[in-house]
């Protein structure tokens, strides 16, 4: 593009891909489920043969004017992956499982850039966002209280389930070398898109919505989702429909001893502990976290979380507020 | 015939540059022209899923659900619509396209930063800038299209091309 006058506004007036995306996600947000049954072929061809040779000519337009190929059906969405962290996010996604779009469900949620996202891996994507909360500092990955991100798989179609199926393994590829996604635990579930609507239609992160769906509580109660993984029968009815990654157990030594070293800093004696972890199972790692935590709060460097202790409200799932 | 998502984008593409520079004449503001054109392709979204009927010429019922989209907008808008003047009986004098862009000036700026500047021009130069440069139009139709001389079209693209050029400065 020689001309930048002209590649500006290309850019910012009567964007065709732009308009694009919002008509789908707009179309999604009211449920309008097309139809994958296909005419026969040559019916097909006839009638849009046409077309598609105008497309062709525009596509070759935008390859001369963007410097990409903008091949037909690239924006279509297949799936939508919801990330409720706190913040939220509904992350739409074509067959590729490249990110066609990305929508801030709560306020928390806009005040993240998102925009060099587009495009990209939706795994890659999803550990980008969750990468960016911890740094901006609503998940504190240096306290001992644990940390879950809950990933609501949905479906746009049945004949898209694979794929969103698909997310589960890629999900653990990406955890083995991802520091960030090791510090907490993920955990997945399905969802329809009914469901998506219904949560939408509530004002409340689909994420928060399926799991509150789980478990009998009084009308208009909701349980955060700290609160609801904190419990261990909640936790074993989600793994009947979902999957949890956890916090692997070498990780959260790791944070056990950079916990003590605060502590220590402090003039704390922590001798004891340390070499009860030398030798500590897993049940021993968990039993020696509850207690670090108390001390941490007994001497004031705990997190917001423990403090106060609060039952979190609708639109935070992870932790309530933000340090 | 069921439409698909891919007919549903083919289209789309196809349709998209006509619907967009007959709804870009008939608006104020380059926002609300945006906002019509995503409205009528939502409309014919939520059709074409709705109904198993096929529709002949899209380009015309996309264009027909553009006047219904205009019609409901000129309701809740106070300004005088602007009038598309399709009859071509206005002789206008053949203006010549060719500019001095100084686009070494202009390639200093990064595109943002030309929209930021451009954004703060009034929606009449904004129409033709966009006119111009978005839908590749000569100034001879786009005077036609905003009844007015030929000649004011061009005065004016300069001046704005002269407002940028000016906040670089």
């Amino acid at each position: 593009m020689k001309n930048k006058l002209k590649q500006s506004i290309h850019e910012h007036a009567y964007n065709e891909e732009k308009i694009l995306i919002n008509v789908i996600m707009a179309a999604r947000s009211e449920g309008l489920k097309p139809s994958t049954r296909r005419i026969p072929f040559m019916k097909r061809f006839l009638k849009i043969g046409l077309t598609v040779a105008l497309v062709s000519v525009f596509g070759l337009v935008s390859l001369t004017q963007f410097g990409f190929f903008n091949i037909s059906g690239q924006n279509t969405i297949t799936a939508v992956y919801a990330l409720d962290i706190n913040p939220s996010f509904e992350i739409s996604v074509n067959k590729n499982d490249k990110v066609v779009s990305i929508v801030a469900v709560n306020d928390d949620a806009k005040t993240l850039e998102v925009e060099d996202l587009y495009g990209k891996d939706a795994t890659y994507v999803i550990e980008e966002l969750i990468k960016r909360a911890i740094l901006e500092g609503f998940i504190d990955d240096g306290d001992l209280v644990d940390d879950y991100v809950v990933i609501t798989t949905i479906p746009m179609t049945d004949d898209d389930e694979d794929q969103t199926d698909e997310l589960e393994d890629k999900i653990d590829q990406r955890i083995k070398d991802s520091e960030f996604l090791q510090s907490l635990n993920v955990a997945i579930i399905k969802a329809e898109l009914r469901t998506l609507r219904e949560a939408e239609g509530k004002k409340i992160p689909i994420g928060l919505y399926v799991i509150n769906g789980m478990v009998l509580l009084p009308d208009n109660t909701f349980i955060s989702a700290k609160d609801f993984f904190s419990n261990p029968e909640y936790r074993a009815t989600f793994k009947t429909k979902g999957e949890i990654k956890e916090d692997k157990v070498n990780r959260l030594k790791a944070r056990i001893l950079d916990a003590l070293e605060e502590l220590d800093a402090l003039g704390v004696d922590t001798t004891e502990i340390k070499n009860r972890l030398i030798t500590a199972t897993d049940q021993d790692l968990v039993k020696i976290q509850i207690e670090v935590r108390k001390l941490l709060n007994k001497n004031e460097i705990g997190s917001e979380d423990e403090k106060n202790a609060d039952k979190g409200k609708p639109d935070d799932v992870g932790n309530p507020k933000k340090r | 015939m069921k439409y698909t998502p891919e007919d549903f984008n083919t289209i789309y593409h196809a349709t998209f540059p006509q619907v967009s520079k007959f709804v870009h004449f008939k608006v104020e503001s380059l926002e609300d022209g945006q906002e019509i054109v995503q409205n009528v392709y939502l409309d014919f979204y939520r059709y074409i899923f709705a109904h198993d009927k096929k529709i002949d010429n899209v380009s015309a019922y996309l264009i027909s659900m553009a006047k219904n989209e205009l019609s409901h907008y000129y309701k809740t808008k106070s300004e005088i619509p602007i009038i598309l003047d399709e009859a071509d009986n206005i002789m206008l004098d053949q203006i010549p396209d060719d500019q001095n862009l100084e686009l070494e000036v202009l390639n200093r700026l990064s595109t943002q930063e030309i929209w930021d500047i451009i954004e703060t021009m009034s929606p009449l130069d904004k129409q033709i800038l966009v006119a111009h440069y978005r839908f590749d139009l000569p100034f001879s139709e786009i005077a036609r299209s905003l009844n007015m001389p030929g000649s004011t079209v061009r005065s004016r693209h300069q001046a704005a091309l002269e407002t940028i050029k000016s906040r670089i400065k």
